[in-house]
């Protein structure tokens, strides 16, 4: 039942993209995520769509994967889709009884619509393809800068990454815990709105202690192999950029360039 | 009244690329009264087949009937099977939540749907069942031992009245005496109760002596099924499967083959002792 959502999931395979460098991963995805935001057209979206489609291609990740991801964010995107259709001022289109569907609601709403997923599914792709290690350690290395403004990066790298390694463990946690109060006749899935939040007491308590006493046991793990943070501490696999990398940097430089110039044209 | 398996599968993430195949047709009967243990190796699927008798999981293909009843059907009231077929997870003081042990052990039968006397005074009989000191019952259930906690997370089952009763590793973690004394209190349950007890475990040693057949799985199928003795004296083929006949047996079968004529069949060590006293007695 949990184990549905695929945010921040890795999916085991081969392909180009999981053996780009983690940073490349991460700039490509921030840069692609900033274009989306860049378009005024539906061209522009559906050249961020063909560009994912392409990176989709080149990740060999089943594409039911991606979309999986959609499901935790489809009540936030109804809820956006649903406001702005209907509370954006304009041309009226259609009025049904009280409510207006604008012209401009109604290009707001889609465009929100496409670009929400597009976002998520891209960001999808990125955790899909790039192991919570890699991850934090490209963040790391990025952000590397920003310690000239004393901020304790390889701690926020760690700690990062340790939340992202604790998901998988705590919703299997969860799931036991849920099956253990199922058999003892727990119902979480009958009831309103406040029945349902009192059953989650006999499974959020459990869990909670879980997650501490696995926190504790992680310090104590950690101290006891020397761990003293992020002075002078070196990698075992240090990130060097190699030549997929620089080609991959090349290739999203080109959907930039090709991408926010044509959505930004102004014909449509 | 009893529990079929019938040609039971499960596919654990059927249409991921993890997809593993837990439980393989696997058949089965399990009569009313009868303490049985499911042994095999780690991840040899006897968790998911356990977790399947009161409809945790459901079977990817395959009937389960309980009294007759198959528990697929539509119209099969599910809840109901949770309170008649009792599970206790491996592990399950980490399902306690409650603020002292007495309201812990009352959840399972107020879910139930009982009036507060009847929870009550079952929560209060299954506290005793298992040997849990009175004093301890208003103490906040995070405040006990590991084996205390165990037994408070197992009278939450019991509360419940089950007429299955399913441990699952019911002593993993805990220290030899701890180990024994829960054993024994489920063997004295099942005698003064009559109730069906399904045991799984890992070891061969922990249910030699309390249960009346042995289920051995591998792979997600049934290796053997049959009385302890049987199973016992197949312990070569056990070995090839990472698991162990007791102790006793290897013993009686080397005094065996260095010349004493002892019965290699006994399965507990009183019996392993009488048998090798009636050798030595008999022989010199």
């Amino acid at each position: 039942m949990l184990r549905d959502i695929t945010l921040g999931q890795y999916y085991q395979t081969d392909s180009v993209i999981h053996r780009l460098d983690p940073r490349v991963k991460l700039a490509g995805t921030l840069l692609y995520i900033i274009s989306l935001f860049f378009f005024q057209n539906f061209l522009g979206y559906l050249t961020a769509a063909l560009f994912l489609g392409i990176v989709i291609g080149l990740s060999h990740v089943p594409f039911r994967f991606m979309v999986r991801g959609m499901r935790a964010i489809i009540f936030l995107l109804l809820l956006t889709v649903v406001f702005n259709l209907f509370l954006t001022p304009g041309t009226p289109l259609v009025t049904l009884w009280k409510v207006t569907i604008t012209r401009e609601g109604l290009r707001t709403a889609v465009s929100m619509a496409i670009r929400l997923t597009l976002l998520i599914i891209g960001s999808s792709v990125m955790t899909l393809t790039t192991t919570p290690n890699n991850l934090t350690d490209g963040m790391e290395r990025g952000m590397r800068p920003l310690k000239l403004f004393r901020v304790p990066v390889h701690e926020v790298a760690m700690m990062m990454s340790i939340a992202l390694r604790f998901i998988p463990i705590l919703l299997e946690e969860t799931d036991k815990i849920m099956k253990a109060q199922i058999a003892r006749g727990a119902d979480f899935e009958s009831g309103n709105l406040i029945k349902r939040a009192k059953a989650l007491v006999p499974l959020l308590v459990p869990l909670f202690i879980s997650a501490f006493r696995r926190a504790n046991d992680l310090a104590m793990a950690m101290e006891a192999r020397c761990y003293r943070g992020g002075e002078g501490r070196t990698k075992m696999k240090p990130l060097i950029y190699r030549r997929r990398d620089r080609l991959a940097y090349l290739c999203i430089l080109l959907y930039l360039c090709v991408s926010i110039p044509v959505g930004r044209l102004s014909f449509f | 009244m009893s529990i079929i398996v019938d040609h039971v599968s499960y596919i654990y993430g059927a249409d991921t690329p993890l997809a593993v195949t837990a439980l393989d047709d696997i058949c089965l009967e399990i009569p009313d009264g009868q303490f049985v243990g499911i042994i095999g190796h780690t991840g040899s699927g006897k968790s998911t087949l356990v977790q399947h008798l009161n409809g945790l999981i459901r079977a990817t293909s395959g009937h389960i009937y309980f009294n007759g009843e198959d528990i697929y059907d539509s119209d099969f009231d599910r809840k109901k099977l949770r309170g008649r077929v009792g599970l206790v997870f491996q592990y399950p003081e980490h399902q306690l939540f409650e603020v002292d042990v007495f309201s812990d052990v009352c959840f399972g039968p107020k879910n139930l749907g009982l009036d507060r006397k009847e929870v009550e005074l079952r929560s209060y009989e299954a506290l005793r069942k298992v040997g849990l000191p009175d004093e301890l019952f208003y103490q906040s259930p995070f405040e006990l031992s590991g084996g205390q906690k165990r037994r408070a997370a197992i009278a939450g089952v019991l509360a419940m009245k089950p007429e299955v009763l399913i441990l699952d590793e019911p002593t993993a973690g805990l220290d030899p005496k701890g180990r024994d004394e829960i054993l024994y209190q489920i063997k004295q349950l099942q005698k003064e109760s009559g109730m069906t007890i399904l045991l799984v475990s890992h070891s061969m040693e922990d249910v030699a002596e309390y249960v009346d057949r042995i289920i051995v799985m591998n792979r997600g199928r049934i290796l053997f099924d049959n009385v302890p003795r049987e199973v016992f004296s197949r312990y070569r083929e056990l070995e090839e499967v990472g698991l162990a006949a007791p102790q006793v047996t290897y013993i009686l079968n080397e005094l065996k083959t260095r010349g004493l004529n002892v019965d290699v069949n006994a399965t507990t060590i009183g019996e392993a002792a009488d048998t090798i006293c009636m050798a030595k007695g008999h022989g010199g």
